[in-house]
C-alpha cells in the first residue's frame, strides 16, 4: 500500500452528498493500490457490540478493508468504546473513515482521530443560492463542460431544492447535451419539475397576468403538481424581490454577494420589483404566508390534497390584484 | 379424471412435493399441488413456488386422466392420516372426492387455468450418488453466507470439469471447498453455476437418500437461469444465482509451515466448553506445543475458560485465534476422527482437513479454509 | 392491443418505455414511476414489465398483450416478476433484505427478473440503506421499478438512483379517444363525459355509460344556481347523501361477494360451506376487514365525487370572472357558469369553495355527513339581489 492511501479519514460536516464523495474519493484512492479492496459500511442503528473486531480482522480475500463508519455524531457507547479501543490499536490493511455530521457526541473518537494525524475532509452544507450556483459550476468545470450562466440558474431552479438531485441532473445533462448547455436543455429535461412551473405562477402574478397565472396553476394542478413547493416558490420570488427592492442601487454582483443570491436572480427580481411599493409586496408576502399555513394544514389527509388548491388561488389571486395595484382581491 | 393408488405411495408422493412450499406463498394458487393422471397408468404431483420447483411421478390405476389443482398440505395432511388401504380419486364436479377405506374427503378444486407452467427440466448433465452429493452440499454450504452485503456469496459455485465437481461457498472468513468425482453425460463437460445454499442444502436433504443423483445445468440462453436434479421419479428445479464470483483460487495457501492433528471429537468439545463462557464476538485462541494443544477464551487478564488437550506437531510452535462458531462449523462437517490443521503464520488463514488415522494421509478432498482473527498480543 | 394501450394519455411514457423494452441503450436498471392516484403508476411498472418479459412478435409491437409472458405478468403470476405491495406503514428492513436477496437470482423463464417496489414511499432509511446497493448496480439481469406519489415521497437516496417516470393526469381528449375505441361511446358523449370526469378514467365511462351517473351529475352541477333559499339548501344536502349512501350500498354488497368467491376459490375452499377450515378462516377476516373499510371509504368517497363536481362548477366560473380562456370542465353547461359567474364575484366564488372544501375536511374528520352538507349549502347561498 502506497504512502498516498489514508489509514484514517475523519469526515465532518452535515452534507451528506459531500461526505458520500469523500467516502468515494477514499474508497478510489484505496483501490488504486488494491483494486479489490473491500467496502464495509457500519451504521449506527444496527451496531452490535464488536461488530467492528469482525470487521477489521481481515478476510480470506485479504487486500484492503475501507471501513465506513456513518453517523459517529448518533453513536451509542458500545461504538465510541470500539472505535477508542481500535484506534489504540489500529489493524494493518484497514482504512477506517469516520463520518461525522455536527456536535459534541463522539467527541472522545474525534480527538483521538486527530490525534492519530487522521485526514480530516470537510463536508460543508451547500445552503444558499449562491452555494449551489457555485456547485453546478464547478460540476461542469470538473467535467470538463461549460453550461450558460443562466442556465445554471434554471438548473438550481428546477431541481436546486436537493443537492443531490441537482448533481444528478448536473451529470444528465452533463452525458446528454453536447457542448454549451443552455437553458432550453434545462428545460428539456426537467422543465415539468414544480419549481419551475412554481416559478412560472410566480411571474404572471408578480406581474399582475391574472389569466396566465391561474390558467398555469389550474393547469399544474390538474398535472397533479403538489402545491406546496408552488407556495414554497412564490414566497421565494416575493422574497426575493423583496429583499432587491429594498437594498437600494449597487451593481448586480455587489447585491448577488450581499443577498446570498445569484447575479441573475438580482437582475430578475430588479425586473419583477418594477410597479410595485413596499406596502404592497408586504401585503403579498403575508397572502401567500397564509397560503403556506393552509397548504401544510392538512397535508396528511385526502381532503388537504386537493383543498391546498384554494389556499393557492386565493394567494395567487391576491398577488394579482396586488400587482394591478388593487390593494384586497 | 379418476385413479387408484396406494395410500403410502399417495402420502409420501404427497408430503415430498409439498415440503418446500411456502407458508406465504407469492400468489395465493401457489399453495397448490397439481395432480396430473396419465391413462398409461401414472400419476404426477407438482408444486411450484417460483424458487423451487418438485415434482413426482408414481405408478397409478388411472382409469380416467385429468388434471386438477388442490390444496397441497391439505392434502398431505389426509393422506398422512388415511388407513393403510387403497385410496380412488376421482373429480366430482367442482370437487375432488377422496375415498379410502370407510373415509371419504372431498377437496375443492383450485383454478387449473391460473397456474403457472413449472420450468422445463433440461437434459441430464451426469450423475453423482447420492450420498456423496449430500455430504458435499452440507459440508460447503455452512460456509455461505447468510448476509446481505454480498449477495452472490449466498451461494454454492459448483464447478465441473469432465469427471471432477467442485463445490464451494465462502463468507469472507472461512471457506469451505469439497471435491468428488460423478459421471457426467460426456466427459468434456464444463459448466459453472451459483446455487443458493438454502435451497440447495434443502434439494439435498430431501433427494440424498437415494442411490444416485442426476444434475442437469441447462444450455446457454434459455433455461440457464436454473438446475435441475432427479432422483428416481422426483425431480426438482432451482433458480440460480447471477452474477461474478470473487477469486478464490488463491486463497487456499501455498506453503505449510506447522502441522498438527487431534482427535476430531475431543477437539470439538473442548472448543465448544471453552466458547461457552466466552461472551460472542471473542475469539478461542488455540496455542499449538509438542503433544499438547492449549485452548483458551479471552483476551489476556480477563481469558474466562482454558482447556488442553492432545495433539501432535510438526514444525514451530504457533499461536492462532479463531471466531469460536467458524471453527465448529467446520469441524463438525469433517466426517473423519482425525483433524489436520495446517498454519502458516498466526495472521494468515488456517487449512483444515480431515484424516482416518492418527498418522495417516491427509484426506484433501474436503478443505475448511479458515482466516484467524485479531487478538491482543 | 398491447400491454400499453391500459396506460391511456400518457404517450410519453409509453414511448420511453417501449424504446427501453427494445433498445438496449435506452435500458436502464432502476426506474421510478410517479404520479397523482389514479395515473396508473403500478399498472406502469407492471406493463413494462410485460414488454421486458414479452415473448410476441416485438418491435413496435412489443408488450403484446397475447403471448403467455405478457399474460402471467399482467395477471401478477410470472415468476421472474416480483410485485411488492404492503400495508404496513413501513416496508421493514427483513423484507428489503429478501427482496435483495432475490435480486441476485437469475431469470428462471425470461429474459429479466424484475422488482416491482409499489410502495417506495414506505421505504424507512434503513430499509432503503438495504436496498441501495442493489439499486445501484443489480445485476445484469435484474431490474427494479419503483412506484410513488411524487419524487418528494420517495428517499432522495433511493429517486437519485433510478430514472424518474412521471405519470400525468390524461387530458380529457386521450380519456375521451379511450372511452370511444375501448368502450365504442359516441364522440360527443366521450368528450362530455371525460371533461367532466376530470379525466378520472373509470368515472367517465361510468358517466358515459350510465343514464342514472349523468343525470345525477347533472342534478349535483344545477346545485348552485338553484340555492335561493334555506329550504333549497336543505334538501340539496338531503339529496346528496341519500344518493351516496344508495349506490354504496348497491355495489358493496355485489362486490362482497364476489370478492369472497375469488378468494375461496383461489385457496381451494369450499364455497358452500357452512364452516372454513382455520387456515381459510383467517383469510376471511381479512377479506371482511378490508371490504368493511372499503364500504366505508366508498360513502365518503361518493360524497367527496360529488363535491368534487360541485366544486368544479366554482372554478369553471372563477376561470370566467378571471378572464381565462381555458377549457371548462363543464362546458356543457355554460348557461349555469354565466349565471354564476355573473351572481358571484370573483372573492365570492373564492369563498364558495372555500365552502366546499371545508366541508370535505369536516367528512374527512369523520363528522356527521348530512349536517356537514347542510351547513355547507347554507354557505353556498346566491348573494340576495
Amino acid at each position: 500500500m502506497s504512502a498516498a492511501v489514508p489509514t484514517l479519514v475523519l469526515v465532518t460536516g452535515p452534507e451528506e452528498l459531500r461526505a458520500e464523495r469523500a467516502v468515494d474519493s477514499v474508497v478510489e484512492a484505496v483501490r488504486t493500490s488494491d483494486a479489490d479492496a473491500e467496502v464495509v459500511h457500519v451504521h449506527t442503528e444496527s451496531y452490535q457490540p464488536g461488530e467492528l473486531m469482525v470487521h477489521t480482522s481481515p478476510s480470506l480475500f485479504g487486500g484492503w478493508t475501507v471501513l465506513v463508519v456513518h453517523d459517529l455524531d448518533e453513536a451509542d457507547d458500545a461504538l465510541v468504546e470500539d472505535l477508542s479501543g481500535y484506534l489504540d490499536q489500529p489493524a494493518d490493511g484497514v482504512t477506517l473513515v469516520v463520518l461525522h455530521k455536527s456536535g459534541n457526541r463522539g467527541k472522545r473518537v474525534l480527538d483521538a482521530l486527530k490525534k492519530s494525524g487522521a485526514r480530516v475532509i470537510e463536508a460543508k452544507a451547500v445552503k444558499t443560492e449562491r452555494d449551489k450556483h457555485d456547485f453546478v459550476t464547478e460540476e461542469f468545470r470538473s467535467a470538463r463542460r461549460k453550461i450558460a450562466a443562466d442556465a445554471v440558474g434554471a438548473l438550481v431552479l428546477a431541481v436546486g431544492k436537493d443537492l443531490r438531485e441537482l448533481a444528478s441532473a448536473c451529470e444528465q445533462l452533463i452525458r446528454d447535451v453536447e457542448g454549451l448547455v443552455e437553458t432550453e436543455d434545462v428545460t428539456t429535461y426537467y422543465g415539468e419539475k414544480v419549481e419551475t412551473t412554481g416559478f412560472r405562477v410566480a411571474e404572471a402574478a408578480l406581474g399582475g397576468d391574472e389569466a396566465r397565472a391561474m390558467a398555469l396553476l389550474r393547469h399544474a394542478m390538474l398535472g397533479g403538481l403538489d402545491p406546496v413547493p408552488i407556495v414554497a416558490v412564490l414566497a421565494m420570488q416575493l422574497r426575493q424581490v423583496g429583499k432587491v427592492a429594498t437594498a437600494g442601487r449597487g451593481s448586480s454582483a455587489q447585491l448577488a454577494r450581499d443577498l446570498g443570491m445569484a447575479p441573475w436572480q438580482v437582475d430578475a427580481a430588479r425586473r419583477a420589483s418594477q410597479g410595485w411599493d413596499g406596502q404592497r409586496l408586504g401585503a403579498a408576502i403575508q397572502a401567500v404566508a397564509q397560503a403556506d399555513v393552509d397548504v401544510k394544514g392538512g397535508v396528511r389527509t385526502e381532503v388537504a390534497v386537493r383543498s391546498p388548491e384554494y389556499a393557492v388561488e386565493r394567494a395567487v389571486l391576491t398577488v394579482c390584484r396586488l400587482a394591478q395595484g388593487d390593494g384586497r382581491p | 379424471m379418476k385413479f387408484r393408488v396406494e395410500r403410502d405411495v399417495l402420502s409420501e408422493a404427497v408430503a415430498w412435493v409439498v415440503r418446500g412450499l411456502s407458508n406465504r406463498p407469492p400468489v395465493p394458487v401457489l399453495a397448490g399441488v397439481l395432480l396430473t393422471a396419465d391413462p398409461e397408468g401414472t400419476l404426477t404431483f407438482s408444486a411450484y413456488d417460483y424458487e423451487v420447483s418438485a415434482t413426482v411421478t408414481v405408478e397409478a390405476e388411472v382409469a380416467e386422466g385429468g388434471q386438477v389443482l388442490v390444496l397441497g398440505r391439505l392434502l398431505a395432511d389426509i393422506a398422512r392420516n388415511l388407513p393403510a388401504k387403497p385410496v380412488e380419486v376421482s373429480t366430482d364436479g367442482a370437487k375432488v372426492s377422496l375415498t379410502c377405506g370407510s373415509s371419504r374427503f372431498s377437496l375443492i378444486q383450485m383454478p387449473v387455468a391460473d397456474y403457472p407452467q413449472l420450468p422445463n427440466q433440461s437434459e441430464t448433465s451426469g450423475s453423482v450418488p447420492g450420498d456423496a452429493f449430500t455430504q458435499a452440499v452440507t459440508q460447503v454450504s455452512i460456509a455461505a453466507d447468510r448476509g446481505d452485503t454480498l449477495p452472490i456469496l449466498t451461494g454454492v459455485r459448483v464447478e465441473i470439469d469432465g469427471e471432477k465437481i467442485t463445490m464451494l461457498a465462502t463468507d469472507r472468513y472461512r471457506l469451505a471447498q469439497r471435491e468428488l468425482t460423478w459421471s457426467p453425460g460426456s466427459t468434456d463437460a464444463e459448466h459453472v453455476c451459483l446455487i443458493p445454499a438454502r435451497t440447495l442444502s434443502e434439494t439435498a436433504k430431501s433427494l440424498g437418500a437415494s442411490a444416485a443423483v442426476d444434475l442437469s445445468l441447462g444450455e446457454a440462453g434459455r433455461g440457464d437461469g436454473l438446475v435441475g436434479f432427479e432422483a428416481g421419479q422426483r425431480r426438482t428445479t432451482t433458480r440460480l444465482l447471477d452474477g461474478e464470483y470473487p477469486k478464490v483460487t488463491s486463497i487456499f495457501p501455498s506453503s505449510v509451515d506447522s502441522v498438527a492433528v487431534v482427535d476430531t471429537q475431543v477437539f470439538i468439545e473442548a472448543v465448544r466448553r471453552v466458547a461457552l463462557v466466552a461472551e460472542r464476538n471473542t475469539p478461542v485462541r488455540l496455542r499449538f506445543s509438542e503433544g499438547q494443544l492449549a485452548i483458551e477464551a479471552g483476551t489476556g487478564d480477563d481469558a474466562q475458560g482454558s482447556e488442553a488437550i492432545e495433539s501432535t506437531l510438526e514444525g514451530p510452535e504457533i499461536e492462532i485465534a479463531f471466531n469460536p462458531q467458524f471453527l465448529l462449523d467446520g469441524l463438525g462437517v469433517l466426517g473423519q476422527p482425525y483433524t489436520r490443521l495446517s498454519f502458516t503464520q498466526s495472521s494468515r488463514p488456517a487449512v483444515i482437513s480431515g484424516q482416518a488415522e492418527l498418522d495417516g494421509d491427509a484426506d484433501d478432498s474436503y478443505r475448511y479454509v479458515l482466516m484467524p482473527v485479531r487478538f491482543a498480543g | 392491443m398491447s400491454v400499453f394501450d391500459q396506460l391511456v394519455g400518457q404517450p410519453r411514457v409509453v414511448s420511453t418505455l417501449r424504446r427501453a423494452s427494445t433498445e438496449p441503450a435506452a435500458m436502464t436498471h432502476a426506474w421510478l414511476f410517479t404520479g397523482p392516484p389514479g395515473s396508473g403508476r403500478s399498472v406502469a411498472a407492471r406493463t413494462f414489465a410485460a414488454a421486458l418479459q414479452c415473448e410476441g412478435a416485438g418491435g413496435v409491437q412489443v408488450g403484446c398483450g397475447e403471448c403467455q409472458p405478457c399474460r402471467m405478468v399482467m395477471a401478477g403470476s410470472h415468476p421472474d416478476v416480483r410485485v411488492v405491495d404492503t400495508d404496513q406503514t413501513f416496508i421493514k428492513v427483513g423484507e428489503a433484505r429478501e427482496l435483495v436477496l432475490e435480486a441476485q437470482a437469475r431469470p428462471s423463464l425470461g429474459r429479466w427478473r424484475v422488482m416491482v417496489v409499489e410502495d417506495a414511499d414506505r421505504l424507512n432509511d434503513h430499509s432503503a440503506n438495504t436496498l441501495l446497493k442493489s439499486l445501484e448496480e443489480p445485476t445484469a439481469r435484474t431490474v427494479w421499478m419503483l412506484c410513488a406519489p411524487s419524487l418528494e415521497d420517495v428517499l432522495v437516496t433511493v429517486r437519485s438512483r433510478c430514472r424518474h417516470v412521471r405519470l400525468g393526469t390524461p387530458s380529457p381528449h386521450a380519456v375521451a379517444d379511450l372511452l370511444i375505441s375501448r368502450d365504442g361511446i359516441d364522440p360527443s358523449m366521450a368528450h362530455y363525459a371525460a371533461r367532466a370526469a376530470q379525466s378520472h378514467i373509470g368515472i367517465a365511462r361510468r358517466l358515459a355509460t350510465d343514464e342514472h351517473a349523468r343525470a345525477r351529475r347533472r342534478e349535483i352541477t344545477s346545485i348552485p344556481t338553484g340555492l335561493a333559499s334555506l329550504g333549497d339548501a336543505l334538501r340539496a344536502a338531503q339529496d346528496l347523501v341519500d344518493e351516496a349512501g344508495e349506490g354504496a350500498k348497491a355495489t358493496s354488497a355485489d362486490h362482497a361477494e364476489e370478492q369472497r368467491r375469488e378468494l375461496l376459490t383461489q385457496l381451494g375452499a369450499d364455497l358452500t360451506a357452512r364452516t372454513q377450515p382455520p387456515s381459510v378462516r383467517a383469510h376471511l377476516r381479512r377479506l371482511d376487514d378490508r371490504l368493511k373499510a372499503e364500504a366505508r371509504r366508498q360513502q365518503h368517497d361518493s360524497i367527496d365525487a360529488a363535491l368534487t363536481d360541485l366544486a368544479s362548477v366554482y372554478r369553471d366560473a372563477l376561470l370566467v370572472t378571471a378572464g381565462s380562456g381555458l377549457d371548462r370542465v363543464n362546458a356543457s353547461e355554460p348557461e349555469q357558469i354565466q349565471l354564476l359567474a355573473r351572481s358571484f364575484s370573483a372573492e365570492q366564488l373564492l369563498l364558495a369553495l372555500e365552502t366546499i372544501g371545508e366541508a370535505r375536511q369536516r367528512l374527512i374528520a369523520n363528522g356527521a355527513p348530512l349536517l356537514v352538507l347542510e351547513a355547507m349549502m347554507i354557505g353556498l347561498l346566491l348573494p340576495r339581489g
